[in-house]
């Protein structure tokens, strides 16, 4: 019997990883191919903001050189296989090339996604558990008020607001780039607040309803505290579903960049996106998407199989 | 439904909801400003009586360019909405109807929009698919589908299978009735309540993308681009950047509050208040005042949608020490509750109060501090829990469990606490005890989770148990066993019993005292045998009755048989490709059943009961074996055969009125050809019992017993021969009980037959001449009903108490000739 649910979750893993691997495959053939059918040529946009004129040589030259000039199906099948070799192109835009742009991107893109996604998990859990453990409106009221109020408001206007006072009106914090932790407390806070609230409206459900189940009654009539029972009992048996959820919240993290990094001027992969798809520079662009889905998707598949192992615990079949 | 179910807030955000969108709607006509005209000698202007909030960087209405965004962005989301929810709608309900591929192809398609996250699609759709509200309708479309197509595939996959769909298909319903008119109303609530969030989701989204200079370009006013343009004034005029977060908070906030309501708001089931219950006075009997357990004029309320409502009506009840005291009442009289109030467990999301007085060897109980009460439960009184199935932890091992009440109310250390769970479980009659302890619930048969339950409930060495239904969901063997454990605990350890059951004839054997409770009340009470002997009050009455039931006229039927199974047995597909086969679900069941006659199925949870009743009625056709109605194999919605089913709330559409309902039976068994009884509705209504005046209700404003009255007349549309009932008066009290007994006796002696599908061996006897005892699938026993009857209150089902289930997975009988049964 103890082998039996490490293998049931092993089995679980192995299925998550064909389905992301999958996932990716679609999402990097729709992305190119989605690309290649509405893009504006990068050619004609490189050499005009390289010369200031168009020639058709001009034009013709930058498009070998990017091995634009090649079938489609090529050049799709190029990038992909770059993708193994680490031969990423090179970007339409500034020339060089992608894996060494990329490369120093992800650094920072890591550290942000990493705190953002700890105060989401930090907060949204124990504010969560919180909420579920007492009926005081004293708690619930702000609780249920706040994480409303987060969710109701973009996270760039967060972003601004969050300029607004703790830089403008305070001077607290810096707004702009990388200086230290301290420029790492907004953009971590534009990403995690929002999440944070979706992960205690989802933790207090949980939690409430795990406590209503007969062994958590059972438990009491032992003669168990509240706390005792939220924590031995309810809080172990929700946390198959909370996986889940928190697999969730890191991936829209990831995805959260995109913004938080616009807004606060982040040299990370997300604002390098954005840079990317508003020039409709393809390799870059195709870099930071499958990356920054492999890490959500990857995610995702880690929290699903620990929720499988959890589950195969208990003897619920997968 | 009206605006009066919604509560005030729901009503606030409503009509703020409504105010903003009409503002947003109507207002940029009647400005008089243009969202784009600039006026570059009024920048950034202070709200005046000719810009009520001023203007912009570039001398623009502020107001007007406020709406005209709200504009733009409430007519994106609209479109995305109108496209995303049909589409997510239709590819749901194919893939949780039609199952297999089409089923497979829509969830994969789903998953890879899911797995990555929205932002990224939407951000990349909408950036290559260029600016402008097409490319963004398509971009947030495209992510948006997906969520609704796997609400709804979900909600039709549990639904499929619902009662009442069983029902419908019976009387002859085609899918495509089934569907738009009794699944889709049904899933309205929970996509009312994902469109909510969607749409606050879709209002973010536009903002965001306009941020990242992929949205709705300038200088068409939006709501995100706003924000954007109002960066640089962010220190001097923040009013410029506040203003249109407001707004756009606003919408959002509102539309969040409005989907958390929609739910309540469509949900029509809403419980009926239940009829006030028999006034009667209990002898007071002046009881020994040393008892152990004292409780004086006990109540309990729950906060229900019509207000507060008293469920357990002041009662009184002693248990003296090392006494068995039986606390008898039909479901819904409150039995449950009164021990929940006992140990201070009254659920408190239901809003339950208690008053009166609990008095614990003394001690006042109610209104007791909880670190007071934590010192009584588990040391003093301890819970013997109802559900086996869900009262252990499912995550620990059930060393731990046990050992639990111990090491916190008599301090002992880890070690101590696993030997005297040890010894308790040997106490209990568990064999191979050290594999128990480390096994997880999961790992073991009911009957032995329920040993260990009274074991874990014994560790904090209680002098009283509270046993609550210990034995509801056992086998009839196994409870006896159970009920016997629990006489041996005071026998043996002198610890008192309050024996909570619906079972009177069930405790009669091990009680000291009964008290019977009905409506929340205290009907009658004393000694067991003379309760027995000479109830004074009708529900003691009926509960006895029921538990020794006068057996039904014994008329031998004659003619060709109705039913004839021979050596049906079923197998489920599993494993991971569904192709390979699990083990039995039903194995070589024979018998026949004549025309008018009455066959009795019994046997645990899990025997195969409910399988051989959709084998019966053509609802599953039997993988090996044929099964033969009125001469063919059954075909469901040929009417000949209906179910009757264990809750009839479920059986029943809440939408629709008693009358609708069985107006629609009625039209489906003329379409089908079948000999429709007479009179309509109003007639079928009389047939069962029925006043027809209740045509025009819905089935929640009716109480269980009429409900279940319902769905037989319902099946009675159809004029069948055969009507399968699976567990058709578990559910109900015992007065009402009896008189639903009383008609389906009434309806074999009009010719139809019945296979009643039971654990409930009284409701068995009063109906069948026959019986059958599934056990795993096979039949463990057959023949008339009272010598089986006999046989097994003499020698029960075996519930092996070995933790090895697999090993007694073999059909511990034979399958009897069929001459057995019908010479």
């Amino acid at each position: 019997m103890g082998s039996s649910w490490v293998a049931a979750a092993g089995r679980v893993a192995g299925r998550r990883a064909g389905e992301g691997a999958a996932v990716l495959l679609v999402a990097s053939l729709l992305t190119f191919g989605l690309l290649t059918l509405a893009a504006g040529d990068a050619a004609t946009a490189i050499v005009f903001a390289r010369d200031g004129v168009v020639t058709a040589e001009a034009v013709a030259r930058v498009r070998a050189e990017l091995g634009l000039d090649q079938p489609v199906p090529v050049r799709y099948l190029h990038g992909l296989g770059g993708l193994f070799t680490g031969e990423l192109g090179a970007s339409a835009r500034t020339g060089r090339d992608v894996a060494g742009e990329v490369g120093a991107r992800l650094g920072p893109t890591v550290t942000l996604a990493t705190a953002g996604a700890v105060v989401a998990v930090v907060l949204g859990l124990t504010t969560g558990a919180l909420a579920a453990l007492t009926r005081r409106r004293v708690v619930r009221l702000p609780i249920r008020v706040g994480s409303l109020a987060l969710l109701s408001v973009p996270a760039f206007a967060l972003a601004q607001l969050g300029v607004l006072l703790f830089a403008l009106q305070w001077g607290l914090l810096p707004t702009q780039g990388i200086a230290g932790w301290p420029s790492l407390v907004l953009p971590a806070a534009v990403i995690g607040l929002p999440l944070a609230a979706v992960l205690a409206q989802v933790t207090e459900a949980r939690l409430s309803s795990t406590l209503r189940e007969p062994f958590a009654t059972t438990a009491r009539a032992r003669g168990l505290s509240p706390a005792r029972v939220l924590l031995g009992t309810a809080l172990p048996n929700a946390a198959a579903p909370l996986l889940v959820v928190v697999g969730d919240v890191v991936g829209t993290a990831l995805a959260a960049t995109l913004v938080a990094e616009t807004a606060f001027g982040w040299p990370g992969l997300g604002d390098y996106l954005v840079r990317a798809l508003q020039f409709r520079d393809w390799y870059p662009l195709q870099a930071a998407v499958l990356l920054i889905a492999v890490g959500a998707v990857s995610a995702r598949g880690l929290a699903g199989s620990l929720a499988a192992l959890v589950d195969a615990r208990a003897g619920v079949r997968t | 439904m009206t605006a009066a179910h919604l509560s005030a807030a729901a009503r606030a955000a409503l009509g703020l909801l409504g105010l903003l969108v009409l503002a947003v709607l109507v207002g940029p006509l009647l400005s008089p400003w243009s969202p784009t005209a600039t006026d570059l000698t009024a920048v950034r202007a202070g709200p005046s009586a000719a810009h009520w909030l001023g203007t912009d960087h570039l001398g623009r209405d502020e107001l007007t360019r406020l709406l005209v965004a709200g504009r733009t962005s409430l007519g994106i989301v609209a479109l995305t909405v109108a496209i995303a929810l049909p589409l997510g709608l239709a590819l749901g309900l194919l893939a949780g109807w039609r199952g297999g591929w089409v089923d497979s192809l829509v969830l994969r398609a789903s998953d890879v929009v899911v797995a990555v996250p929205a932002l990224l699609v939407g951000v990349v759709l909408a950036g290559v698919l260029g600016g402008g509200a097409g490319g963004l309708v398509l971009a947030l479309a495209a992510g948006g589908w997906a969520s609704y197509a796997r609400l709804v595939r979900m909600e039709v996959l549990l639904r499929r299978r619902a009662p009442v769909v069983q029902a419908l298909t019976l009387l002859g319903a085609r899918p495509g009735r089934v569907l738009g008119r009794h699944l889709l109303p049904a899933v309205a609530g929970p996509v009312l309540v994902l469109a909510g969030t969607d749409v606050a989701g879709l209002v973010l989204a536009v903002s965001t993308l306009s941020f990242l200079g992929l949205g709705v370009r300038p200088p068409t006013p939006e709501w995100g681009s706003m924000i954007v343009e109002a960066r640089p004034y962010l220190a001097t005029d923040p009013r410029l950047f506040l203003l249109p977060m407001l707004v756009l908070a606003l919408l959002v906030l509102l539309v969040l509050v409005l989907a958390r309501h929609a739910q309540a708001w469509t949900t029509h089931g809403r419980p009926a208040a239940r009829a006030p219950g028999h006034r009667a006075r209990p002898d007071p009997a002046g009881r020994a005042s040393d008892a152990l357990l004292s409780v004086r004029g006990l109540t309990v309320e729950l906060a229900g949608p019509d207000g507060r409502r008293r469920v357990v009506d002041g009662v009184d009840l002693d248990v003296g020490r090392g006494e068995v005291v039986a606390l008898v009442g039909a479901s819904g009289s409150g039995k449950s509750l009164n021990a929940a109030a006992l140990l201070g467990l009254l659920p408190e999301a239901a809003g339950a109060v208690a008053g009166g007085s609990v008095r614990l060897a003394g001690q006042e109980l109610v209104g007791c501090a909880e670190r007071d009460l934590r010192r009584v439960r588990g040391a003093r009184v301890a819970l013997v829990p109802q559900d086996v199935g869900t009262a252990l932890d499912p995550l620990r091992r059930i060393g731990p469990q046990v050992a639990e009440a111990a090491r916190l109310h008599r301090g002992l250390d880890r070690r101590a606490a696993t030997a005297l769970a040890r010894e308790l479980l040997v106490w209990a009659g568990l064999s191979d005890v050290d594999r128990v302890l480390r096994a997880r619930p999961a790992e073991l048969s009911g009957g032995m989770r329920q040993r260990v339950l009274v074991a874990a409930a014994l560790a904090g060495g209680p002098e009283l148990l509270v046993a609550d239904e210990p034995t509801s969901a056992l086998d009839a063997g196994t409870a006896a066993q159970v009920l016997a454990l629990l006489a041996r605990a005071r026998d043996e350890r002198g610890t008192a019993v309050l024996l909570i059951s619906h079972d009177l004839g069930l405790v009669a054997a091990h009680a000291d005292t009964v008290t019977v409770l009905d409506g929340g009340q205290v009907v009658e009470c004393g000694p067991v045998a003379r309760v027995l002997e000479a109830p004074t009050h009708p529900v003691t009455r009926a509960l006895r009755d029921a538990a020794a039931p006068a057996t039904v006229a014994a008329h031998a039927p004659a003619g060709a048989p109705l039913l004839r199974a021979r050596d049906v047995g079923v197998r489920y597909p599993a494993g991971r490709w569904r192709r390979s086969v699990g083990p039995p679900a039903l194995a070589g069941v024979s018998f026949t059943l004549p025309r008018g006659g009455g066959l009795g199925v019994v046997g645990e949870s899990g025997s195969g009961k409910t399988t051989l009743a959709r084998v019966l009625t053509g609802l599953h056709r039997p993988t090996t074996g044929t099964v033969e109605l009125a001469g063919a194999a059954p075909v469901a919605g040929s009417g000949h055969a209906q179910l009757v089913f264990q809750d009839p709330a479920t059986a029943l559409d809440p939408r629709q009125s008693v009358g609708a309902a069985l107006e629609e039976a009625l039209l489906l068994a003329r379409r089908r050809g079948r000999p429709v009884p007479s009179g309509g509705a109003p007639a079928l209504l009389s047939r069962v019992g029925l006043d027809p005046e209740l045509a025009g209700r819905r089935p929640w404003q009716l109480s269980g017993g009429q409900q279940q009255r319902v769905v037989i007349a319902r099946a009675l549309a159809a004029a069948p021969e055969l009507m399968v009932l699976d567990e058709p008066v578990s559910s109900l009290d015992a007065v009402v009980r009896a008189g639903v007994l009383e008609l389906l006796r009434s309806l074999r002696a009009e010719g139809v037959a019945l296979v009643v599908v039971s654990h409930d061996l009284a409701a068995v006897a009063a109906l069948t001449d026959d019986l059958l005892v599934l056990h795993r699938g096979a039949v463990a026993d057959c023949g008339g009903t009272p010598a089986v009857l006999a046989r097994l209150r003499r020698h029960p089902t075996p519930d092996p108490a070995s933790p090895d289930r697999g090993r007694a997975a073999t059909p511990s009988a034979a399958p009897p000739p069929l001459e057995e049964i019908h010479p």
